[in-house]
């Protein structure tokens, strides 16, 4: 089950980014059923079901309702593979909390609308990692599996001018999934799912020039591709609201292609460096 | 003398972006002129542990680290080049995006601020005193760390390119283990670790030395273990030379294969270690 959670306080605006998320107080909506792992940890002491999100929605200068579904499947897919990132949720905006919200929102030209939205977990510090960082080899290898994912679901919005990554308490932490399953649009190519080499994204990932120095084991990615539970995302699937399950299922449909010619798609991986 | 202008940042430590808390922790300056880029860092963390819960100064420290590498390298880039592209670069802001991009983390850059001077790198030292240290009370600094001993060599090993082939290693016998944070391996473990002489009281330097000269006794004769580098932060008062003489004569009886090395050597000493890790190729050749 994927946790689902009511906005109640409007915190923070962060005016970086091109979609301008917003860090909300929520409550919990629904008891999951424990189906998924416990988020990484920001409940607040005082009131146990409460929890710092940073939240996107389908409101003016933020996502589109496919990226909604991108930003939240991308980063539970994500956490499958291992890789750190603050714990999904659902969030429901409703209808007084967006009108209050909105009165403080004016000056940032954000005007959200009730509904569902897409939130993680509010984790900070997230300290910067620099270009030219000489990771340590934990680090080094969740940049390995970062490269990897992004190259695997077709994300190009990890590079130079937004990293979309961070150290938090020592590990790589990657965030920002709004751009991933570009397959999902209908773009003209004759690469094959696979070849991730052709796709475009590699050239001007954030890591790439950092792995390629260090010589990459790409083993332990391709290890948990072909042990991926491809019937637990299925699972995931049916819980997501209806008109995003044919996009995820759509998703499933490219994993379980590329997890067909594993040995290609690692040898891809390699080429990407090239 | 013809005076060089700049423009110069503040960098904070905002540990909850939301909340907005944040205490100025360095200063960074670009001179596109002199093609002159620098920063000043407090890499003490007192006030930030006694200011944010939760906060990790490990963490700080090693985040402070991977920024002076890149900004080292990014220097380096600037000298070398015989074009810069001057309208891409023209202000810290612009140079600071190459190094942070993102501008919603724990570390941020302040407003872009700017001055004129005869000398960028005094103007440096002088904004990093205006914006940070004079920010704070300033109990009398009667002794230094070891971690500040380690930032004054670490300059110019950032420089030489030497800090990024430094590594952990931990030295273990059956009875004892020693971890050193800046090591490389040619074949061996060549260990490099700073230790502050700098002590309020004369006794302490000879505790230190003799604490010393015990570790080494530990590890006598340890197969991975080439040579340890002890790169010596000596007492700022001149009462304590004494001491400080016979605390070296003592950890020159260290059992092990060791140098000393003074502060004053840390450029030639970095050289040194370039140079050698170049003829092994644990260096490039070309990375000069």
């Amino acid at each position: 089950m994927i946790r689902t959670l009511k906005a109640e306080r409007f915190e923070h605006v962060f005016h970086g980014g091109r979609n301008r998320p917003i860090v909300v107080r929520c409550a919990e909506e629904i008891d999951p059923s424990d189906d998924m792992r416990e988020p990484n940890g920001s409940e607040d002491d005082s009131s146990p079901s409460s929890f710092l999100m940073v939240v996107k929605s389908a409101a003016s200068k933020q996502l589109s309702p496919n990226g909604l579904f991108c930003e939240l499947f991308g980063n539970i897919l994500a956490r499958e593979f291992g890789i750190t990132t603050p714990a999904p949720a659902l969030v429901v905006l409703e209808d007084d909390f967006v009108e209050q919200a909105n009165m403080a929102l004016v000056n940032d030209g954000i005007r959200l609308i009730p509904g569902l939205a897409v939130g993680c977990e509010y984790l900070p510090p997230f300290l910067p990692i620099s270009p030219q960082a000489n990771l340590k080899q934990d680090q080094f290898e969740q940049a390995v599996a970062i490269y990897a994912y992004d190259l695997l679901v077709q994300n190009p919005d990890r590079n130079r001018q937004k990293p979309n990554c961070a150290l938090y308490k020592d590990n790589v932490i990657a965030f920002d999934f709004e751009l991933c399953f570009s397959f999902l649009l209908p773009i003209i190519g004759s690469a094959e799912d696979w070849q991730v080499s052709k796709h475009g994204i590699c050239k001007e990932h954030f890591f790439r020039l950092l792995i390629k120095d260090r010589k990459p084991d790409w083993a332990p990615f391709l290890s948990r591709l072909e042990r991926l539970h491809i019937d637990r995302l299925r699972v995931i699937i049916d819980n997501l609201p209806g008109e995003w399950q044919e996009w995820g299922n759509t998703v499933c449909h490219h994993i379980e292609n590329i997890r067909g010619k594993v040995r290609q798609f690692g040898l891809e991986l390699q080429r990407s460096l090239l | 003398m013809s005076k060089t202008s700049y423009t110069y940042a503040v960098i904070r430590y905002v540990h909850d972006p939301a909340a907005g808390e944040s205490l100025n922790i360095g200063v960074v300056l670009w001179a596109p002129a002199t093609r002159f880029l620098g920063a000043r860092l407090e890499v003490r963390y007192e006030r930030l542990s006694n200011t944010f819960a939760g906060f990790d100064g490990d963490h700080y420290k090693r985040a402070l680290g991977h920024f002076e590498s890149s900004l080292a390298s990014l220097h380096q880039e600037f000298t070398d080049s015989l074009f810069l592209p001057i309208n891409s670069l023209q202000n810290v802001q612009q140079v600071m995006a190459l190094v942070w991009p993102d501008e919603d983390l724990s570390f941020r850059i302040g407003p872009m601020l700017a001055g004129i001077g005869e000398d960028p790198e005094l103007a440096l030292d002088e904004i990093f005193h205006r914006f940070v240290e004079s920010q704070y009370p300033q109990h009398k600094r009667d002794k230094r760390s070891d971690e500040e001993v380690w930032s004054v060599f670490n300059r110019p090993l950032i420089r030489t390119r030497v800090s990024r082939r430094l590594a952990p290693k931990v030295i273990s016998t059956d009875e004892f283990s020693l971890k050193f944070d800046h090591s490389f391996k040619n074949g061996r473990w060549h260990v490099l670790e700073p230790v502050s002489m700098d002590y309020a009281r004369p006794e302490s330097l000879q505790k230190k030395a003799t604490a010393w000269l015990g570790n080494a006794t530990a590890i006598e004769g340890h197969p991975e273990l080439a040579t340890l580098y002890l790169l010596l932060g000596k007492p700022q008062k001149e009462e304590h030379k004494v001491a400080y003489n016979k605390a070296k004569n003592l950890l020159r009886k260290m059992p092990i294969e060791h140098v000393l090395v003074e502060e004053d050597e840390a450029e030639e000493f970095a050289k040194h270690i370039a140079a050698y890790m170049r003829a092994h190729g644990i260096l490039d050749p070309t990375e000069e």
